[in-house]
């Protein structure tokens, strides 16, 4: 008896999770990258104002 | 057809897909149309280039506000059909050629070019850009909205965090004479073309891991251990759902464009005028304790909040629900205005700490509003719906400034004026927070006549008529 596969069945295909975890290391750190970057040269600028 | 993957239908995600992967992707595109808030940086170049006036310079920031407004409305429920990766296809393509046809402007002394351009390309690129992830980020989080579109709006807040010192270092990279670190350094036309065709190019390429990464939850997807019926429970939450052409019908949505306009207005009065306006608050017989290197920490450190605001406050909404929310926007806005006005020139802490909460509220009203359309009027076209209340920024962002600046002409100059002088403008924001807090207050529940019927919903979302 042929084995009951999502695409046998019309179900649709699961997404594999081994796939996903680069997927989200790069998605998040192309967004958190920039935005680290932004925040310290921020907090540089802010220096000043408990400093000077 | 070549385009078909920016379908709806080749959205759907597979059963699995990590609901993770929609946050960055809606960061991609926020982080990017943020920019618009860094204009200031290639301002005075500009100026020079053209020859013009900082009020000429100015408006192509306008025109970008009023298109975002503007485009986010008409375009709202096209987002809503078409999905959102064909929606931040096309924000990323509008935002993208804004540039370069900016550039071109620049680059052949044109200004209506850049008017053009960045101004109005760019400008429904912000527009469709902003409401692109809102109702997807919703569905995939019908458990944490505020969380979800807090995160994206942030990136809004932090967009220009980045594309301030990233603007300063390209163009001293094309431009050898300016220096980045001078604020009367001015770098040349050409500099700022280059930098425009380079971050038109660096934007679409970033855009576009947003529009490969997005994706629509399968039809009745709900996340593990969600109880639907544990959120429509609490108080102001519906079960139902408001199409958009009837949300603007609805007396709710008016008293949320009330809400949006109130707290934005009061916001840019003391966003317009932060630099000059702490100099002034600690001015002693013409002279001022506060240097301007200080005062840029004091903007620097208000966009901090105006962006911590926008995920702290709307994710702190998922716990203590959207109204009570923005009775604390508002009245304690409204607390701490009055004691800006009345205290703020005793001492500086007090005066730093005080301006930052209330752009904290700033930002935070932009990011919990999505959330509270979901409570009022459901997921079916909550983006679109969205979209229709940013005329309410657009409009704010042209009061908001008039109240400022009209309070303080009558007064003299900012940068010469004593803490005395912005008094009047201040009782005028508290006053302005009371008409916000009153509408919020007014908020109810949206009547059964204008839900939609069960079923219809899924239909029109597939687009089967």
């Amino acid at each position: 008896m042929p084995e009951q596969t999502p695409e046998r069945t019309g179900q649709p295909v699961p997404e594999p999770t081994s796939n996903q975890v680069p997927r989200l290391v790069v998605t998040w750190l192309v967004v958190t990258v920039p935005l680290a970057y932004g925040l310290f040269q921020t907090i540089k600028s802010v220096v000043p104002l408990f400093t000077g | 057809m070549a385009l078909s993957f920016l379908d709806r239908e080749h959205t759907v995600a597979r059963p699995g897909y990590s609901r993770w992967l929609i946050p960055p992707a809606a960061l991609a595109i926020h982080l990017c149309i943020g920019q618009a808030y860094a204009t200031s940086v290639y301002k005075n170049a500009l100026v020079t280039h053209f020859e013009s006036s900082l009020t000429a310079i100015g408006v192509i920031f306008s025109i970008a506000i009023v298109m975002l407004g503007l485009s986010a409305a008409v375009l709202g429920t096209w987002v809503e059909r078409a999905g959102p990766r064909a929606a931040m296809f096309a924000s990323a393509c509008f935002w993208a050629s804004g540039f370069l046809v900016g550039a071109l402007g620049i680059a052949t002394s044109q200004l209506w070019l850049v008017y053009l351009g960045y101004g109005v390309i760019g400008g429904i690129g912000l527009g469709i850009g902003y409401i692109s992830p809102v109702s997807t980020l919703i569905k995939w989080f019908p458990d944490r909205p505020g969380l979800a579109t807090g995160m994206a709006i942030m990136g809004f807040g932090g967009g220009a965090l980045v594309a301030s010192p990233l603007s300063r270092q390209l163009m001293a990279f094309y431009d050898s004479g300016y220096d980045p670190t001078d604020p009367t350094s001015v770098a040349s036309g050409s500099a700022v073309t280059s930098l425009f065709v380079t971050l038109g190019l660096v934007y679409f390429l970033v855009m576009m891991l947003g529009v490969f990464t997005v994706k629509v939850p399968p039809p009745g997807w709900a996340p593990a251990g969600f109880d639907a019926g544990a959120v429509t429970a609490k108080p102001m939450v519906s079960a139902a759902d408001v199409s958009a052409a009837n949300a603007i019908r609805t007396p709710q949505f008016w008293f949320l464009w009330t809400v949006l306009f109130c707290n934005v207005t009061a916001g840019i009065g003391i966003l317009e005028q932060a630099a000059p306006m702490i100099q002034d608050f600690f001015r002693d017989g013409g002279t001022s304790s506060v240097a301007p290197t200080t005062a840029a920490g004091f903007v620097a450190f208000l966009s901090l909040f105006n962006m911590a605001g926008r995920f702290v406050w709307s994710s702190t909404s998922d716990y203590i629900g959207r109204k009570p929310t923005y009775i604390m926007y508002l009245g304690v806005g409204m607390v701490l205005y009055v004691l800006l006005a009345t205290v703020g020139h005793l001492s500086t802490l007090v005066f730093v700490l005080v301006a930052a909460v209330i752009l904290s509220f700033y930002g935070g009203g932009f990011a919990t509003v999505p959330a509270y359309l979901r409570d009022l009027f459901g997921t079916f076209q909550v983006g679109a719906i969205h979209g229709r209340l940013l005329t309410a920024w657009s409009a704010a962002g042209i009061a908001g400034p008039l109240i400022i600046n009209g309070f303080l002409d009558a007064q003299g100059t900012p940068g010469e004026l004593v803490a005395a002088d912005y008094r009047p403008a201040l009782f005028t924001m508290v006053g302005v927070l009371a008409v916000g807090f009153i509408a919020n207050v007014l908020v109810r529940p949206v009547a059964a006549r204008f839900h939609e019927k069960p079923g219809r919903t899924d239909t029109l979302a597939e687009g089967k008529v």
